[in-house]
């Protein structure tokens, strides 16, 4: 079989098998298509004839020429040099091209597939090995066929994944995808990237069509290919078999992209109506990108997910630190009484509360609170309810009707399954009495001077804040002596659970208060360290905090002073 | 401990049956349904017979229906407090403020004296 080979830098080593008449232009009609504008439209024809092959110039504005001359009609021989405008080819009979056959590699193009009757004719596209090609294709069958050898199919999955691995927008990836696939895919007319809705449905999220492409492509994934593609992964080629009226026929390419068991979507490559222009090797090339465009999304996806991780991190960290920012930084300096706040959140943030401030100049108020729930909400509730608090004690010198003024408050705020427990009191610095109110609360303590008999303020309680509107919490006044020592806390410090999940309970409490030291400082340190060491490895469940207020005994030489105030 | 609620209606009256722990990972999954139960009923009374513990969370759906029933100008009645919810409801001084009846058939008589 006679060839034509491209000798000149155009396409050199290009190799036009020669079995039928052989059309020459700038036409895309041509079985040979040169794209230059000094090639006719239809410029040239080879038609076999008497044994050989004749080369017919067709009235060319810029003639057709062999070993540089010009020619109407010519017989070909072997090793003639033909030359349309700028481009040269060698006509090779049988016998001449045996000597390439040697290294048949080298060819860089493909040989056009000239059978008679075939329409329309074949362009030149891709590279293939000459001696792969073969007869029994469809010389329609363009595209990837041409891709056979794994280097430049590695090298397009390589460009591939280059470019959809440099980006972790899901959005964008999508955009790249589709641009890729158009591109590797020539005669795909559209490309449709399908992924599951919130019901569950596969639908159309990326379209990207050809300007001349027909029909949009359908906005759901077809139910035939659903069960093949998305349960079983399998990428498929398909034809239409029977086709009704109206419809477009044409080859299709569906693969999954799946990553591990998630299905992160569907990968379309639609071919053009009334061709079916896709093979074997176009659908394993799809597979592969769709494996690769599957890790991409997947990278994504946990990106996000670490982003939205970090960014609830942070979150709680604001929080803290509103929450930390109400609670006092320095305990208020008066004559003869100490204060020492411990505060240990179970979480970041939790919904214990404390205040001790100045009220006027010879009082001072004490509020430790606790609100229903944990977390976030809970403490921007409690720093809330702080500041209802400081505004309630100012207007309200009466610890019982500043509580009475904070559940008010709380109830107008309508949060039904929030309620608030706390005890408020005030102490006048001068006669040491202090007026207590509870709502709901831990009774405070007393530790008597010198016997360290331990007394519960049981008067002045009402119900929790936030419950009921008719609520009252009758104030309760006790006198304080020197040497006393008045405890606060909420019931994490009870309900402390070690790893048995055994609680720490009012006993064990209560020893940890009698014993020992009654300083405020020495006291929360001893009742944190019997709390540690009774809870062990076990993670703290609940919010604890202490308030330990001592009345100077003038017979007991007072502690540093810096050992007194450790609130945090 | 897994928690749950059975309903039971009695002539316009919701029996709730509650059953286990109602602590902060149960009480929140229920939230909804007590909403509803509000809305549906004016006349409520919970069993807190089965009820083995409960914790603030839990006390804050409780007080929740109670006041969404309230609201609307219904009744609820808690039946056998006892154990560790009793205590809770002391230190809240729930115990003070709701009412509370010593079985369900006292709490239907409770709603029964009210309406």
């Amino acid at each position: 079989m006679p060839w034509l080979v491209a000798i000149e830098d155009h396409s050199a080593g290009a190799r036009y098998r020669l079995a039928a008449t052989c059309l020459i232009g700038r036409g895309p009609y041509n079985h040979v298509v040169l794209d230059d504008t000094r090639i006719s439209r239809q410029h040239a024809k080879i038609s076999p004839e008497a044994g050989g092959f004749v080369l017919y110039d067709l009235n060319s504005a810029n003639g057709s020429y062999v070993n540089e001359a010009t020619v109407k009609r010519y017989k070909l021989e072997a090793n003639d040099l033909v030359r349309f405008g700028p481009f040269t080819f060698r006509y090779e009979t049988e016998a001449s091209s045996e000597t390439r056959r040697s290294s048949p590699a080298t060819a860089r193009f493909v040989e056009v597939l000239t059978s008679v009757g075939i329409e329309p004719p074949a362009k030149i596209v891709g590279s293939m090995d000459v001696a792969q090609s073969s007869l029994d294709q469809n010389p329609a069958q363009i595209g990837l066929v041409e891709l056979e050898d794994a280097d430049r199919k590695l090298r397009t999955l390589y460009r591939f994944l280059q470019s959809i691995a440099s980006t972790l927008d899901t959005t964008e990836l999508l955009d790249r995808i589709v641009a890729h696939l158009l591109e590797v895919f020539p005669k795909a007319d559209a490309v449709v990237i399908y992924q599951q809705d919130a019901a569950g449905e596969l639908r159309s999220k990326q379209v990207k069509r050809r300007r001349d492409a027909g029909s949009m492509p359908s906005l759901n994934l077809p139910p035939q290919f659903r069960d093949e593609v998305v349960r079983r992964s399998r990428a498929i080629l398909s034809t239409p078999v029977a086709q009704s009226a109206g419809k477009r026929r044409g080859s299709n390419m569906h693969a999954p992209m799946v990553y591990g068991d998630v299905v992160h979507g569907v990968l379309h490559v639609r071919g053009p109506a009334e061709e079916s222009p896709f093979s074997q090797s176009d659908l394993d090339m799809l597979s592969s990108m769709a494996a690769q465009a599957a890790v991409a999304l997947q990278n994504a996806r946990n990106h996000l997910e670490s982003l939205r991780q970090e960014r609830l991190r942070q979150d709680l960290e604001l929080a803290q630190q509103i929450q930390m920012s109400f609670l006092p930084r320095q305990m208020p300096d008066a004559p003869g009484i100490a204060f020492v706040a411990e505060y240990k959140p179970a979480y970041s943030v939790g919904g214990d509360f404390y205040d001790v401030f100045w009220l006027n100049y010879d009082r001072i108020g004490v509020f430790i609170g606790d609100v229903s729930g944990k977390g976030v909400s809970a403490a921007l509730l409690m720093a809330r309810i702080s500041s209802d608090l400081r505004l309630a004690a100012t207007i309200e010198p009466d610890p019982g009707r500043a509580l009475e003024h904070v559940n008010r408050i709380v109830l107008e705020r309508r949060q039904t399954e929030v309620f608030v427990t706390g005890v408020y009191l005030t102490i006048d610095v001068k006669t040491r009495e202090i007026t207590v109110a509870n709502a709901g609360h831990m009774a405070p303590i007393i530790r008597k001077r010198g016997t360290g008999q331990l007394v519960r303020i049981e008067g002045g309680e009402g119900t929790a804040i936030g419950i009921f509107d008719d609520v009252e919490y009758p104030s309760q006044q006790v006198q304080l002596e020197s040497g006393d020592t008045l405890v606060l806390c909420t019931d994490g410090v009870f309900e402390a659970t070690n790893l048995v999940g055994e609680q720490f309970g009012a006993v064990r409490f209560e020893n940890s208060l009698a014993m020992g030291s009654s300083h405020p400082g020495s006291l929360t340190k001893r009742l944190l360290a019997d709390l540690s060491a009774y809870v062990g490895e076990a993670p703290q469940s609940d919010d604890i905090t202490i308030i330990v207020v001592g009345v100077d005994d003038p017979a007991v030489p007072r502690p540093a002073r810096g050992d007194e105030h450790t609130a945090r | 401990m897994p928690f749950r609620c059975d309903v039971e209606e009695r002539t316009g009256t919701a029996v709730l049956r509650l059953f286990g722990s109602l602590d902060i990972a149960t009480a929140l999954p229920w939230k909804p349904d007590v909403a509803l139960l509000a809305e549906r009923f004016a006349s409520v009374a919970v069993d807190l017979a089965e009820l083995v513990l409960i914790d603030s969370s839990g006390v804050g759906v409780l007080i929740s229906l109670f006041k969404r029933v309230r609201e609307r100008g219904g009744e609820v009645v808690f039946a056998s407090v006892n154990g560790q919810p009793r205590e809770i409801f002391r230190l809240l001084r729930l115990d003070r403020s709701l009412d509370l009846a010593a079985g369900v058939d006292e709490a239907l008589a409770q709603l029964k004296a009210k309406a």
